[in-house]
C-alpha cells in the first residue's frame, strides 16, 4: 500500500520534472538519487600510508609503477615524494622531462620546509611543466587518475595529491568510415578515444555554446561518457531527461555505445531503435545543429544521437552535399527500396499461393512452368532461401578478406544457380529473394529490423495470403506510430504531421528552403538562416 | 508479470486458431489447371459437351521434349449441366480447374440456338470467371476451333482471344465481353451481336504423299456476326454489314474504306469516327432514326488516274466515302429488318432519350413490329486530312 503511494508520488514528480517545472524539494530529491554514495578515503599525510593504500588497491598488478624520489629545494632540504602511474598508458617523455626531472632538480624559492605546510602551490606553479594539473583529496580519485593514464604525485606531509596529465597510449588514427560510406562528403570517422572524438566535433562546430559534459558509467569499467549539445539550440527538457537517464544506469561495464543505447532506450522490447548511432563526425555535427544530443563513449567509434526518428534511417549525409534535383528523388527511392525489401518475398508467396488472379496470364504460366517439379510449397521455399541468404550474409561478415570474394561468389552463384538446376528452388523465387536482399542494403541502418520484418511478413503471407500482409502492415504501422523516442513521436514528421519538417522527410528540399530547424526538436532556436537566398534564375 | 502472462495467452490463442483452421484458400501453382478457354457443344444425344483448354506448364527444358507434349491440353466432358460438368472434370483431371484466367467462352451454333442464358448465369455467378472474357459463337463445332493450328501462340484459345481483341484495328467485327452482354440483357433492345468464328481447313502437305509429315492444318477465322435475340441465336448477318453496325454504335476505330468511281478506286483509312443516332416517333407511328457519323480519314492509296486538282480530288473522295458509309448503314438496317432483331439498339436509344414515349409507343398498336417500319436518314461527315498526288508523267 505504502509502496503504491510512493510510486504514485514519484511518478507525478517525474512528470512535472519532464514538463520543465521544478520545485526546490524536487531538486533535492533528485540530487540524492544522482550523487554518488561511495565511500571515499582521504589521502593521509604519511606518504608510506598512501603508498601502501595504492599498492593494496591494485591487488599486485604488474603494470603499476612507482617512482620514489626526493623533491629538492633551494635550501637543500629534500622532501620525500613518489609518483604512481600505469605502464603503457602514460607517455614516458612527459614523466621524464616534465615531472621527475624538474622536481629532482629543485624548487626555486622555497627556503624552508615546514611540516605544517600542506600547500602545494610552489610545486605545481613553477616546477611541473605540464599543461593539465588537478588537485585531489581521496584515494579513489587517485586510483581513477592512474587508470585514466595520468600520473599521480604524492608528497610527504601533503594531504592532497596532484594528478598530472600524461596520457600517451597507443590509439587508432583517424581512418575512413567503414560502415557509412558516402560518395560525397568528408571521409573521417570517429576513433575509440573520447578526446579525439570530441576534438573532431569541435573542429567542425567552432561554437563556444557547444558543451561536452562527461560522466563515468559502469561499476567495474568506469567508462567516461560525454554528452554533447549546443546550449541554446537543444531543448532544456531533453538535456535534463538524457542526463537523468544516464545517471540512472547501473551496470557492470560499458564496453560500447550500444550498451548505453539499450539502457536508455524508450522501448526496449520494440524492434525499432529509438537511439541512433553514427560513425561520422559530420553527421554528428549536423545532428547537433538540429538540436539533438550526441553521446560519445570512450572506447567506441560509434556516437549515439538522440532522439532518433524513423525518417533518419533514410537520410544520408551525401543527400545534403549533392544537388537537390538528385537528392529529391533518391530519398523517396530509399523508402521505396525499404518497402520492397520487406515485402517482396511475402508478396511473391501471397500472390502465387493465394491470389493467382493478380498476375497476367502469361506471367502466371511462366511462373507455373518454373515451379513445375519443385517439391516444396512456395512458402517453404521462400523461407529456406531467405534463411540461406541470411547465413551467407552473416558468414560474409566474418570472412577473412582474402577468401571473402571467392566464397561469396561460390555461395551466391552455386547456391542460386545449382538450386534452380537441381529443382529445389524456382528461378522467379531466387530472383525475388536476391532482389529483396540487395535492396536491403540500401538502407543499412535498418538491417536488423529488415531481417525480422521480412520473416514476419513472409510468415503472415504464407499463412493468410494478401490478407495477412495487410494485417501485418496494420500491426506494424500501429506499433511504429505509437513509439516514442525521448518524448517525441517516432514517426515525426509523418505522424504527427508537421508540414515544415516534411521538407527533410521523404524528399529533400533544396538547402535554401530549409530555413527552420525541425519543429519537433528545436523550439528554442527554430530559425536556422535569417536571410535565405534562393538561387538566382539564370540570365 | 501479469502482462507477460496475458501476452503468452494471447499468442497461444493465435497459434491455436491458426493451426486449427489451417491455411484456407491456399493453392499451390502445381495443383492448378489454368483454363484459358471454354467451348460449349451439343452432342447428338442432346447433352452438353464442354471442352476446357488448359495451359500445360511443363518446363521446356526437356531434351526429349519437342512437340510430344504440347503447350495445352483439352479436357472434354459430357453431361447435362455446365456447373456439374466443370465440377466433374475432376474425375478426369488430377488438378482442379482454375477459371480466373479464362479468356474466351465459345458457344457452338447449336448451343447458341438453344439459348445461352443459363450458361451466362453460371458464368456470372461463379466468382472466378472474369467479366472481361470474350464471348463468341462458332459456326459448326466449337471444340474443333480449340484444336486448330495456330500461327503464333501456343494455344488456340489465347490466339482466338487475341484475334477478337485485334478487331479494334480493322473494325470489321464486333467484340463482346461478358460484361457487355449482361448490360445488353438489361436493355430494351432484345438482341445483340456476337462474333462468329469458323474454321478454315487448309491442306498443307509437307513432303511426299503418304508420309507422316502430311497433316491437315486448320486456322481460325472471324467472319461476320451471329445475332442473339432473347438469348437465342436466330441467325447470322453478312460480314459486310457488320461495319455498318459499328459505324452506328460508335465502335468504329480504324478501318479502311474502298471507294470506286469511274476513274479508279481509292483506299481511305479511317482514323477515328464518332457515331450517334437519334430516334424519334413520326406522325404515322413509325420510328425515325437519324444516324450521324463523323469520320476523320487519311488517304491510303489511290489507284488509277484521278483528278489532278487536290481540292477537287478531296471533295470527290469525301463524297465517295459518304456514299459507302451510307450504304453500309442502310444495309445494317435491312439485315435487322430481315431477322426481326433489334441489335442496333433502336428501342434502347428511344428509351434513353424519352422513356415515357418509348413505353407508350411499345404498348401502342404500331409498336410491335417497329422494326419493319423504320425510316432511316443519315448525316455523314467525312473529313479527309491532307491529300497529295503522285505526278504521273504523261
Amino acid at each position: 500500500m505504502l509502496r503504491k503511494i510512493t510510486q504514485k508520488i514519484k511518478y507525478r514528480i517525474r512528470k512535472r520534472y519532464e514538463s520543465g517545472r521544478e520545485s526546490k524539494s524536487e531538486k533535492k530529491f533528485f540530487k540524492e538519487i544522482v550523487e554518488d554514495n561511495g565511500k571515499k578515503r582521504n589521502i593521509s599525510k604519511n606518504i608510506n600510508d598512501n603508498y601502501r593504500s595504492i599498492q593494496n588497491e591494485f591487488c599486485g598488478s604488474d603494470d603499476l609503477k612507482f617512482r620514489e624520489f626526493l623533491i629538492n629545494s633551494e635550501t637543500g632540504k629534500r622532501r620525500k615524494a613518489f609518483i604512481v602511474f600505469i605502464d603503457g598508458l602514460v607517455s614516458g617523455k612527459v614523466i621524464n622531462e616534465s615531472i621527475v626531472g624538474p622536481l629532482i632538480s629543485g624548487i626555486p624559492g622555497q627556503t624552508e620546509f615546514n611540516e605544517a605546510e600542506s600547500n602545494n602551490a610552489p610545486i605545481d606553479n613553477s616546477m611541473i611543466s605540464v599543461g593539465e594539473i588537478r588537485e585531489i583529496f581521496t584515494i579513489e580519485d587517485a586510483i581513477l587518475g592512474c587508470l585514466d593514464g595520468d600520473t599521480v604525485l604524492f608528497a610527504d606531509g601533503m594531504s592532497s595529491a596532484l594528478i598530472i596529465g600524461s596520457k600517451g597510449y597507443e590509439k587508432r588514427s583517424i581512418t575512413n568510415p567503414e560502415d557509412e560510406v558516402n560518395v560525397r562528403g568528408p571521409k573521417d570517422s570517429f576513433v575509440e578515444n573520447l578526446r579525439d572524438n570530441t576534438a573532431m566535433i569541435r573542429r567542425r562546430v567552432k561554437n563556444n555554446n557547444l558543451v561536452f559534459e562527461t560522466i563515468r558509467l559502469g561499476e567495474q569499467t568506469k567508462t567516461p561518457v560525454a554528452v554533447a549539445y549546443i546550449d541554446g539550440i537543444a531543448e532544456k527538457t531533453l538535456i535534463r531527461e538524457v542526463k537523468r537517464r544516464l545517471k540512472g544506469i547501473d551496470i557492470d561495464g560499458i564496453l560500447d555505445s550500444g550498451y548505453i543505447a539499450q539502457l536508455i532506450d524508450d522501448a526496449p522490447f520494440s524492434i525499432f531503435e529509438t537511439v541512433g548511432y553514427t560513425e561520422r563526425p559530420d553527421v554528428a555535427s549536423a545532428k547537433l545543429l538540429e538540436g539533438r544530443i550526441v553521446i560519445i563513449v570512450d572506447g567506441s567509434p560509434f556516437a549515439l544521437t538522440l532522439p532518433y526518428l524513423f525518417i533518419e534511417a533514410f537520410q544520408t549525409p551525401s543527400d545534403y552535399y549533392s544537388k537537390p534535383a538528385y537528392s529529391f528523388f533518391i530519398r523517396a527511392f530509399r523508402i521505396f527500396a525499404f518497402i520492397i525489401t520487406i515485402m517482396a518475398p511475402a508478396i511473391y508467396v501471397a500472390i502465387t499461393t493465394f491470389h493467382q488472379e493478380f498476375l497476367p496470364s502469361k506471367l502466371l504460366i511462366t511462373i507455373a512452368k518454373a515451379r513445375e517439379g519443385i517439391p516444396f510449397s512456395a512458402f517453404a521455399e521462400a523461407l529456406v532461401m531467405l534463411l540461406i541468404f541470411e547465413i551467407l550474409k552473416e558468414a560474409g561478415l566474418r570472412l577473412p578478406k582474402s577468401i571473402g570474394q571467392t566464397i561469396s561468389i561460390v555461395g551466391a552463384l552455386v547456391m542460386g544457380d545449382a538450386a534452380v538446376s537441381a529443382g529445389i528452388a524456382s528461378a522467379p523465387l531466387v530472383i525475388t529473394i536476391a532482389f529483396a536482399a540487395v535492396a536491403g542494403f540500401v538502407v543499412s541502418f535498418l538491417n536488423d529490423q529488415v531481417f525480422i520484418l521480412r520473416i514476419f511478413f513472409l510468415v503472415l503471407a504464407g499463412l493468410f495470403g494478401g490478407y495477412g500482409i495487410v494485417f501485418g502492415f496494420i500491426l506494424l504501422t500501429i506499433n511504429m506510430v505509437s513509439l516514442k523516442s525521448f518524448g517525441r513521436f517516432y514517426m515525426t514528421p509523418m505522424m504527427p504531421l508537421i508540414w515544415e519538417d516534411l521538407k527533410d522527410g521523404a524528399v529533400r528540399a533544396p538547402l535554401w528552403v530549409m530555413r527552420t530547424r525541425p519543429v519537433g526538436f528545436a523550439t528554442e532556436n527554430p530559425i536556422r538562416e535569417n536571410n535565405p537566398i534562393p538561387p538566382e534564375s539564370e540570365e | 508479470m501479469i502482462i507477460l502472462k496475458k501476452l503468452v495467452v494471447v499468442l497461444l490463442l493465435i497459434t491455436v486458431m491458426v493451426s486449427f483452421t489451417g491455411c484456407w484458400d491456399n493453392r499451390e501453382l502445381n495443383e492448378l489447371a489454368i483454363v484459358m478457354g471454354i467451348a460449349l457443344d451439343k452432342t447428338d444425344s442432346g447433352e452438353l459437351k464442354v471442352t476446357a483448354q488448359v495451359a500445360r506448364c511443363n518446363s521446356e527444358q526437356n531434351s526429349s521434349g519437342g512437340d510430344s507434349m504440347g503447350a495445352y491440353s483439352n479436357l472434354v466432358y459430357e453431361d447435362s449441366d455446365l456447373f456439374e460438368i466443370i465440377r466433374k472434370m475432376t474425375t478426369i483431371s488430377n488438378r482442379q480447374l482454375y477459371n480466373s484466367h479464362t479468356e474466351v467462352v465459345l458457344f457452338s451454333s447449336d448451343v447458341a440456338k438453344g439459348g445461352v442464358r443459363d450458361y451466362i448465369d453460371y458464368l456470372v455467378r461463379d466468382n472466378e470467371f472474369r467479366y472481361t472474357m470474350w464471348l463468341a459463337v462458332a459456326e459448326g463445332k466449337a471444340s474443333e476451333i480449340f484444336d486448330a493450328t495456330t500461327y503464333y501462340d501456343d494455344m488456340p484459345a489465347t490466339e482466338l482471344s487475341q484475334l477478337i481483341d485485334m478487331q479494334e484495328i480493322n473494325s470489321l467485327n464486333v467484340r463482346i465481353t461478358l460484361l457487355d452482354y449482361i448490360k445488353s440483357m438489361a436493355e430494351e433492345s432484345s438482341a445483340t451481336l456476337l462474333p462468329l468464328v469458323k474454321i478454315e481447313k487448309n491442306e498443307d502437305s509437307k513432303g511426299a504423299e503418304g508420309s507422316e509429315e502430311q497433316k491437315e492444318t486448320s486456322s481460325i477465322k472471324l467472319t461476320g456476326a451471329a445475332v442473339i435475340k432473347k438469348d437465342e441465336m436466330i441467325g447470322t448477318i453478312d460480314p459486310s454489314a457488320v461495319r455498318g453496325y459499328l459505324w452506328i454504335r460508335d465502335e468504329e476505330e480504324s478501318s479502311v474504306i474502298v471507294t470506286e468511281n469511274e476513274n479508279g478506286s481509292a483506299d481511305i483509312e479511317v482514323l477515328n469516327s464518332k457515331g450517334d443516332f437519334d430516334v424519334s416517333i413520326s406522325k404515322e407511328g413509325a420510328l425515325k432514326v437519324k444516324v450521324k457519323v463523323d469520320a476523320d480519314c487519311v488517304v491510303g492509296m489511290i489507284k488509277g488516274s484521278h483528278e489532278k486538282d487536290e481540292k477537287k480530288l478531296k471533295k470527290l473522295l469525301e463524297n465517295d466515302c459518304k456514299a459507302v458509309i451510307d450504304e453500309e448503314i442502310r444495309k445494317v438496317f435491312d439485315e435487322s429488318k430481315r431477322l426481326d432483331a433489334d441489335f442496333i439498339g433502336i428501342a434502347n436509344q428511344l428509351n434513353q432519350i424519352n422513356s415515357k414515349k418509348w413505353n407508350d409507343y411499345k404498348n401502342s398498336s404500331g409498336g410491335e413490329n417497329y422494326l419493319q417500319k423504320i425510316e432511316v436518314s443519315t448525316e455523314i461527315k467525312v473529313n479527309i486530312k491532307g491529300i497529295g498526288t503522285l505526278n504521273v508523267a504523261h
